[in-house]
Order: C-alpha cells, then sequence, then structure tokens
C-alpha cells in the first residue's frame, strides 16, 4: 500500500515528464527538419544580412544567381541574403504596408508604374534613394515611375499579346495584322486568350489598364481613346478568356499544348526569350491598332529601399550594384526586358525579337498619376464585378427551394406526430 | 483524497484545455472582436463599418448566395444518389460487395486536393475521357475549369460516400417484420416507403445531409482551382481577402458570417443527434434477394440491368478520379507508358514550378504528420483521462459544468472550417515567435484539425473498459499508474493507433490551413500539388498525389482491421 500510494505523487510528476520530452522531442525534431530545408525561414530573423522581397519570377529564366552574384561583390556570405519571392507583384505592395512599423524588408524590387499608386504615403514606407550611378538610369523613365525617387527603374517593357506563330498568323487569322481590341473580342483568338488577374498580377494589371486607357471610363468622366465604357469589353470577354493568377501560371498553360491557349497577355520583349536562347522563332508579340496608331501599356519596374531597413547599409550596396552596368547587361536576358541602365548592353538578338517601347503609341500617357492614385483600388474591385458572372437564379433557383423543403421536412413530420398523439 | 484527486485532474486537463484555449478559443474570439475593428495589435474602435462593407459588397453577397445553392445542389444530388445505393447494397446479396462498399468509402478518406487532381486527370483537357469523347463528337464533353458543372460533380463524387455509409445503417435498422404484416395487408410499395421506411431512415438521412452541407459549404481546394475568379466559396473568399489582400477587418467579419452559418448547421446536426437515437448497429436481420437466378421474370430482370447501370454510372464516377490520379502519374504527355512523372520528382528543375525541390516537401510532410500524430493523441489521451477521472475512483461526484464545457469545446474545432483556424492563428499570433516559426504554426493548426476526430477514437475505447477492472486492481494494492500501464494501456492501444493514424492522415492531407500559414518558401505535399496544378503539370502532380493516396489508404485500411471506421463527427 505504502509503495502504492508512494507512486500516487509520482505518478503526475512522471506524465509531466514525458509530456516535456515530448515537447522538447518535438522541438528538436522540427529544428533539424529546418535545417534539413536550405532555404528556411529560421536564419531570417537572427542573422540575415540583406532580406529583398520580389516576385516569382525575377531573374528566374534561366536562372540568374543574386545571392551568388551579390555575394561575390559585396563580400556578404550568400546564406545571409535572403531572397523573399512572392506569388506576384501585388503582394509585395501589401507586404511592405503591413509592416510598415516593423520591417522585415531591406529592400522591395517588382513595384510598377501602377502599383506605385497604391502606396498612400510612400515616404511611410520607402526611403528616396539616388545611388552614384543613379545618371546612368533613363531619366524619362524616373519621371514616368517616380521623380521624388522613391523607386528607381530597372527595367522595362511594354505589356503585349504574346502569342505561338505555329498556330496563329496571319494566314490562319487575317484580323491578327490589324488587330483592335474590338477585332479580338469578335475572333476565334479571344477563347484561346489567358489574361492574369489585375487583382494580383502586375502584367495582368497593365493589361486592365490597356483597356481602360483605351475605352475610357464614362463613370468618371474619362474618355480615353474610343470613349467608350471599359466594362462593356470585359463583359463580353468574360466567358472566352482564361483568368490565371499569376504570369508564372500563365506561362506554363500557354506552353502545354493540352490546354489549347496559344494566346496570352505578356510582354513586347517575351519572343526574345525562345529566340535568344535557341534560335526558335515559334512565338511573336501582337499590340492593338485603335485609332491608326500601335498602342501599348509601358511597365516600369521599380527597386526600392525600405524605410528603417534593418539592414541599409547593405541594401544601399545592392541598389548600385543592381542598377550597375555591369548586372544591368546581364537583365535583357534573364529577365526578359528591356534594362533602364542606358549603358547596359542589349543584344541584337533581343531587339531583333522585341517590340521597343518608342515605337508604339503609349497609353500612359492617357491615364494620369492623379488618376491611379484615385482610382486604381477601385478598378481592380470593379474588373472582379464585371468578371463574375452573376447570373439571375434559374433552374437551380428550383433546386435551391427543393433542397431547403426537404430539410424541413423532419419538423413537418414531428409535428405531425404530436398531433396524432 | 478529493484535493488530491483534483490536483490530478487540474494536471492532466490542463495541457489539452490550455491547448485549445490558446491556439483555438481566444484566436477565434479575437478574430470576431476584429469583425467589429477591435485588435490587439493595432488600433482600436467599435464600428460596424467591417461588416457593413463587407456584406454590403455585391461580390461578397453573391458569393453567399452561391456558396448555399451548390452546398443545397450538392446535397440534393448526394441524397438521391447515395440513398439508392445504400438501399441496393443493404437489400441484394453479390459478389464482390464488401469491395464494392469499400471502394465507395475511398472518395472520402482522400485529401480534397488529391480528389482533385484525380478529377483533373480523368475529366480535365487532356484527359482520355475527353480526348476519347471529343475524337467521337468533335467536342469535349465536359469542361471542369471555370464551370458550375465541374464543381458540383466534384463535390458529389467527395460525399456520395457519407450517405451511402450512413443510410446503409438507416435501412438496416427497419423493422422487416412492419413491412411484412403492412404487404399482407395490401399496401403499395409507395405506401410501405412513405409510412414504414422513410420516417425511419429520415433522422439519420438528415444528418448525413447536414454532414453533406457543411463539408460542400467549407469547401477550398476545389472551388479554388476549379471556380477561378467565377466562383468561390465563403472559404476561398476569406483566404484571397486576408493573404491576398491583406484586409484582415474585413475578412474577420466575414469569417464571423461563416462561422454563424456552421455553427447553425452543427447545432441542428447536435440536436437531432441527440433527439432521434441514431442507429449505430444492424439491428434487424434484413433478408437480402439474390442478384440473380434462372428464370426471373422480365420485370424483376428490368430492375437489375437498372441497379447494374448505376453501379455503371456510380462506381465510374467513384472509381475514375482514383484510378486517373494513378493512370496519370504513369502516362507521358504523348499517352505513353512511362515513369518519367516520379522521376522529375527527385529532379531539381521541378523547383521551380513549386518553389522548393518536392523531396524537401515530403520530409515536411512527414514532420508535421509525425508531430501531429504524437500531439494530438497525447492530448485527446490527456483530456479523457482528466475528465473520466471520477468516474475510477469512487465517491466523488463528476463535474458536469466543466465536462459540458469540455464537450463544446471539443467539437467546436469540427464546425470551424481550416482556413478560419489558419486565419485566427494568423491574426493573433503573427507578430509572435510561434508564426515566425512557421513550422509550429502549421503543426497547431494540423493538431487542431485532428484533434476532435482522435479525441473521438480514444474516448470511444476509453469508454469501452470496464471501470470495475480498475477498481479491482487497485483495491488490490496496484497503485493507479501500474493500473494504467499494466491493465488499461493494453486495452487502448489499438484506439491509440487508430488515432495516430488519424491523425497522421489529416495531416497529411491537410491544404487549407498549410497553404495559408506556410511563407513563400515553406511546403508540404498537397501545396506543391495545388501549385503544379496551377501551372497544369499533371503528369508530376498526379505522381505526388500517388504517394497521398498510397499512405492514406494504407492507414485506413489499418484502421478499418482494428476498429470501425466512424464517417460521423
Amino acid at each position: 500500500m505504502m509503495e502504492g500510494k508512494k507512486m500516487g505523487k509520482i505518478q503526475p510528476l512522471l506524465i509531466l515528464f514525458l509530456i516535456l520530452t515530448c515537447i522538447i522531442g518535438s522541438i528538436t525534431i522540427n529544428f533539424s527538419s529546418a535545417s534539413m530545408n536550405e532555404n528556411i525561414d529560421l536564419n531570417m530573423t537572427n542573422t540575415s544580412e540583406l532580406v529583398i522581397y520580389t516576385y516569382d519570377s525575377l531573374l528566374a529564366d534561366p536562372y540568374y544567381d543574386i545571392e551568388g552574384n551579390f555575394s561575390k561583390v559585396s563580400g556578404i556570405s550568400k546564406e545571409n541574403i535572403q531572397i523573399v519571392r512572392l506569388s506576384d507583384a501585388n503582394e509585395i505592395v501589401i507586404r511592405l504596408l503591413q509592416e510598415k512599423d516593423q520591417p522585415e524588408a531591406d529592400i522591395v524590387i517588382g513595384i510598377d508604374n501602377a502599383l506605385i499608386h497604391l502606396i498612400d504615403n510612400k515616404s511611410e514606407v520607402l526611403e528616396v534613394i539616388s545611388p552614384q550611378n543613379v545618371n546612368e538610369i533613363d531619366s524619362n523613365l524616373i519621371q514616368n515611375l517616380d521623380a521624388e525617387q522613391y523607386l528607381l527603374p530597372y527595367d522595362f517593357g511594354i505589356i503585349s499579346l504574346y502569342y505561338q506563330n505555329s498556330i496563329i498568323n496571319s494566314q490562319s487569322y487575317p484580323e491578327l495584322s490589324n488587330l483592335t481590341l474590338d477585332t479580338l473580342l469578335t475572333s476565334p483568338l479571344i477563347s484561346m486568350l489567358i489574361v492574369e488577374n489585375p487583382k494580383f498580377s502586375s502584367p495582368g494589371l497593365g493589361f486592365l489598364l490597356w483597356t481602360i486607357a483605351i475605352y475610357g471610363d464614362p463613370e468618371i468622366n474619362f474618355t480615353g481613346l474610343l470613349s467608350r465604357d471599359w466594362r462593356d469589353w470585359w463583359s463580353l470577354a468574360k466567358d472566352d478568356i482564361l483568368i490565371t493568377k499569376s504570369w508564372g501560371d500563365a506561362f506554363d498553360i500557354f506552353f502545354n499544348p493540352e490546354e489549347e491557349k496559344p494566346i496570352m497577355v505578356s510582354y513586347g520583349t517575351s519572343p526574345a526569350y525562345g529566340f535568344c536562347q535557341w534560335q526558335d522563332n515559334t512565338t511573336s508579340a501582337v499590340l492593338t491598332h485603335e485609332n491608326n496608331q500601335e498602342n501599348a501599356w509601358l511597365q516600369i519596374e521599380g527597386i526600392g529601399l525600405v524605410r528603417d531597413a534593418p539592414n541599409k547599409a547593405n541594401a544601399e550596396a545592392f541598389i548600385n550594384w543592381f542598377l550597375s552596368e555591369e548586372l544591368q547587361s546581364d537583365l535583357p536576358e534573364h529577365q526578359w526586358m528591356y534594362p533602364a541602365n542606358i549603358n547596359a548592353n542589349v543584344s541584337t538578338c533581343f531587339t531583333q525579337a522585341s517590340i521597343h517601347p518608342e515605337n508604339v503609341t503609349r497609353l500612359n500617357d492617357l491615364i494620369t498619376p492623379s488618376m491611379l492614385s484615385e482610382y486604381l483600388t477601385q478598378w481592380q474591385d470593379e474588373w472582379e464585378q464585371v468578371v463574375v458572372q452573376r447570373t439571375i437564379p434559374g433552374y437551380e433557383y428550383m433546386f435551391t427551394t427543393l433542397g431547403l423543403l426537404l430539410l424541413t421536412i423532419p419538423i413537418l413530420i414531428r409535428r405531425n406526430k404530436k398531433k396524432q398523439l | 483524497m478529493l484535493q488530491k484527486n483534483t490536483l490530478f485532474k487540474i494536471i492532466y486537463l490542463s495541457l489539452p484545455l490550455g491547448f485549445l484555449l490558446i491556439f483555438f478559443l481566444i484566436p477565434l474570439i479575437h478574430i470576431a472582436f476584429l469583425a467589429f475593428g477591435i485588435s490587439l495589435l493595432d488600433i482600436t474602435e467599435f464600428t460596424f463599418e467591417n461588416l457593413f462593407r463587407v456584406l454590403s459588397h455585391p461580390l461578397n453577397q453573391y458569393f453567399l448566395y452561391w456558396d448555399v445553392q451548390q452546398a443545397l445542389l450538392t446535397t440534393i444530388f448526394c441524397v438521391v444518389i447515395g440513398l439508392i445505393g445504400s438501399y441496393i447494397l443493404v437489400h441484394y446479396k453479390f459478389l464482390g460487395k464488401t469491395f464494392l462498399r469499400n471502394l465507395f468509402t475511398i472518395p472520402f478518406i482522400l485529401p480534397p486536393i488529391v480528389v482533385l487532381i484525380g478529377f483533373i486527370a480523368t475529366f480535365g483537357h487532356g484527359s482520355w475521357f475527353n480526348r476519347t469523347w471529343e475524337s467521337l463528337t468533335g467536342s469535349i464533353l465536359i469542361d471542369i475549369y471555370n464551370t458550375y458543372e465541374g464543381i458540383i460533380l466534384a463535390h458529389v463524387f467527395y460525399n456520395i460516400p457519407v450517405i451511402i455509409r450512413l443510410t446503409e445503417l438507416g435501412w438496416r435498422s427497419i423493422n422487416q417484420d412492419g413491412i411484412a404484416v403492412a404487404k399482407s395487408l395490401g399496401a403499395t410499395r409507395l405506401q410501405i416507403f412513405s409510412k414504414i421506411q422513410l420516417p425511419k431512415l429520415l433522422p439519420i438521412l438528415t444528418v448525413a445531409a447536414l454532414l453533406v452541407f457543411i463539408y460542400a459549404f467549407n469547401s477550398f481546394a476545389i472551388v479554388l482551382v476549379l471556380g477561378g475568379v467565377q466562383y468561390q466559396t465563403l472559404e476561398v473568399r476569406i483566404y484571397s481577402l486576408a493573404k491576398s489582400e491583406f484586409d484582415f477587418s474585413g475578412a474577420a467579419a466575414l469569417t464571423l458570417v461563416q462561422v454563424l452559418i456552421n455553427l447553425v448547421i452543427i447545432v441542428l446536426y447536435l440536436f437531432l443527434s441527440s433527439k432521434y437515437e441514431l442507429p449505430a448497429t444492424e439491428s434487424a436481420q434484413i433478408a437480402v434477394k439474390p442478384f440473380y437466378r434462372t428464370h426471373m421474370p422480365v420485370k424483376e430482370l428490368l430492375g437489375r440491368v437498372l441497379i447494374l447501370i448505376y453501379f455503371i454510372l456510380v462506381g465510374g464516377i467513384t472509381i475514375l478520379p482514383i484510378t486517373g490520379v494513378i493512370l496519370a502519374s504513369i502516362t507521358s504527355p504523348e499517352g505513353t507508358l512511362t515513369l518519367s512523372n516520379y522521376a522529375k520528382l527527385y529532379d531539381y528543375s521541378i523547383k521551380s514550378y513549386i518553389g522548393l525541390p518536392p523531396s524537401n516537401m515530403i520530409l515536411n510532410s512527414l514532420f508535421f504528420g509525425f508531430g501531429v500524430m504524437i500531439l494530438a493523441t497525447l492530448l485527446a489521451l490527456l483530456l479523457n483521462y482528466g475528465l473520466n477521472i471520477d468516474t475510477t475512483v469512487q465517491g466523488l461526484p463528476k463535474i458536469s459544468l466543466l465536462k459540458n464545457f469540455m464537450g463544446i469545446l471539443v467539437i467546436l474545432p469540427l464546425a470551424i472550417s481550416s482556413i478560419t483556424l489558419a486565419f485566427s492563428l494568423f491574426s493573433l499570433y503573427r507578430t509572435t515567435f510561434i508564426y515566425e516559426q512557421v513550422l509550429g504554426a502549421i503543426l497547431i493548426a494540423h493538431t487542431l484539425i485532428a484533434f476532435p476526430f482522435a479525441n473521438r477514437v480514444i474516448s470511444a475505447s476509453r469508454s469501452a473498459i470496464d471501470p470495475s477492472l480498475v477498481s479491482v486492481s487497485q483495491s488490490l494494492g496496484a497503485s493507479r499508474l501500474k493500473t494504467f500501464i499494466k491493465i488499461e494501456l493494453p486495452l487502448l492501444i489499438p484506439g491509440i493507433i487508430v488515432a495516430c493514424l488519424f491523425s497522421f492522415a489529416i495531416s497529411i492531407g491537410e491544404f487549407g490551413a498549410t497553404s495559408f500559414l506556410a511563407k513563400a518558401n515553406f511546403a508540404t505535399i498537397p501545396v506543391g500539388i495545388y501549385r503544379l496544378i496551377a501551372t497544369r503539370n499533371i503528369g508530376p502532380a498526379a505522381s505526388f498525389a500517388t504517394i497521398l493516396v498510397v499512405i492514406t489508404i494504407a492507414s485506413f485500411m489499418i484502421i478499418e482491421k482494428l476498429g470501425k471506421l466512424e464517417l460521423r463527427l
């Protein structure tokens, strides 16, 4: 009996011990499994000397080793450079605003000339930058992205419709040679088109602004090029186009023959991707020709220094390197965009296969920065409302009512039983 | 004596209770406050503005309506199809019946993301099904992307098993003598059905229907992929509000609406299950008819043919996605047999699609699986011992108030969708080490999801132990711990194994909460599958999913061997 009582006292202790071992055990497994993952977040808070927020496809195809190359230049070890690749550019802005009080990132790469207007007060989240090589950056681009230099341009390109010319060409689709948004709508091409969601993706947003600039928005008395309503185009197109969440998703579907979507919203420089790498000229880019001019939306992507960045000195060195002639010369054939540095080399295969923004009418001049900052979120929201097909309930409505009736049967039966009793 | 037991009770209960309180109840209450603009982390001001803004948005209104509608539609189809299926399973005997019944259960035990990939592999654009149809008729039969019918079909396929398994018990519980008497008195079949069979069936049918409704209403992975922009459940809507637009107060307001609807359904469910005694086991002997015999009248033969057609159709939509996954994993885009999809999982190049080498994802999944297995089972054991300690020591009153509170707290996570769970954890702990250490946050979320199931299994096997065994052992001088180790533990082992496997299977297939909490460079197998589906890499996604199929089916085969598979909450 004595022993039993003793054991009784020890018992809770024993169980507590067991629990503790389990917890400690799981924490150790936790850490060991974490160390197995090469790019786990653990060291992010401790040893990181540079944290960068960007989108998933930055310098990704063919892969450019940003960490390794900057490490060579700066001496910061590769492991201590953290590049956080978010799913698309919109998320960078949101993360930046979210972490306003406790910045985690030092640098943001990928906020463009449209998304910048989602930030109400730039001085709250970003710092003005002027690296030594700022005079090498095209001053026009600086003016068009952000004259105050909270963001500096690193690349630019026009949004275009990118297609596989083995399937789509002027023989099979004659409308291609003089394409307008109107003829696109009536052409079979519309059902082969992939568009990125402008709520999440920056080329998708560029395309939305393209349609707004051309058709205008009567609700805010904006005439655009044709003084019509951009909503009409989308509400006619919505049943046929495929909307993806990100540019990367669209790109993979584009190259999957089973999906039969050989045309997508991409860049005027996209054909250079296949051409420079494999002399493959089976893809082309096309713009629309309203009012007898070639119209396109110019996207300028920017790099910025986060306000109160934890590693400010390293961040400034990185920005200087990112805008330098050396890196910018690698940019065209890894990022497939025109470099912002005027001294950077651009190969002939690249210029041959791409549409240069200077050769087209830029729609950006129609939509002023003040309009963007006032209406951008509203446009994104309205776009979703237009695209979601809110059908007036038809036959499904009957099923709904039937279902509700079925659910009430048990109650009715109980009432009957009570009556009988 | 009393004090000692109270002390034990506190010790036993503190862990599971604390866990639920800290990681479930408080975050959930925080969400409710957040919906009214009150937050622990930001500036707070009581306001109805968030609720008003969210509820007055035309798209939110539409998707709320649509969500209810698609859930009802799914429920109706499932009830009609499932009721016929269970009737046949109960009333006829034929070769391979047990096999067929098990086959019908499979879709439900599979993780939604696997069902989804199976669905895409079978009915997607490049599937042999659509390709064959296209070569015959020139156009594809069904387009599952961004269509209403695609989502409904996937939901029906996923939920038919619930109805079949549960209503089978209902059919069996019907008193056959009553039917015989009614027949002899000249009642028609319709009369028998409406007067005898239906009233007996209704309670369990309603319970099953409510379950299906709640699964369809909270569906995430299927609608996220198949619905695109066009169709979104509240779950998907909350996900994109919180995760992509960082509109926390708006997401919280929408979550509040969703939780309220779920609570109504769960309360109705609990009310019905306690009000009517649901048949748990086979009570009546049913005369089974042979499926085929010689010299059958034409009318009967016709009926058999109809049954056969039913099985071919329903069996078709049930089996095809599973075979579809496996088939798609071993076929190349050109249609030849290949193992290259599996080889791709070892290939580093796939990393560019999913952001992490697949081997790391598999390791992550296994890590969570084992972690949840230990945590959920342990917490369930502690909870049950804490609650039941007084039944084993005589002369102490039960503390029923605590028990009721615990009962509600334990059942509540079932009424809360995985996105809500993840969002509430995230909204409260996103600045603390719990979220910084993402692994911890995911582990907690998985444990919360698995816990009710583990608890149910443990509590069932715990209450199956004869309490007199324990008192005899103690009166013979064995200590409480010795009694536990020598007597109760051996009896509990099957239950513990089942709880472990259940938790493991739930964790390894969990998608919603994981993708919500996982940071950009961290993922598990289901998240990897989702990334691959989004980029339409169906082959590698299918081979990834095959791993999950094998693991889950193996787990549930062991569970079925050890005990009964419980589909009920």
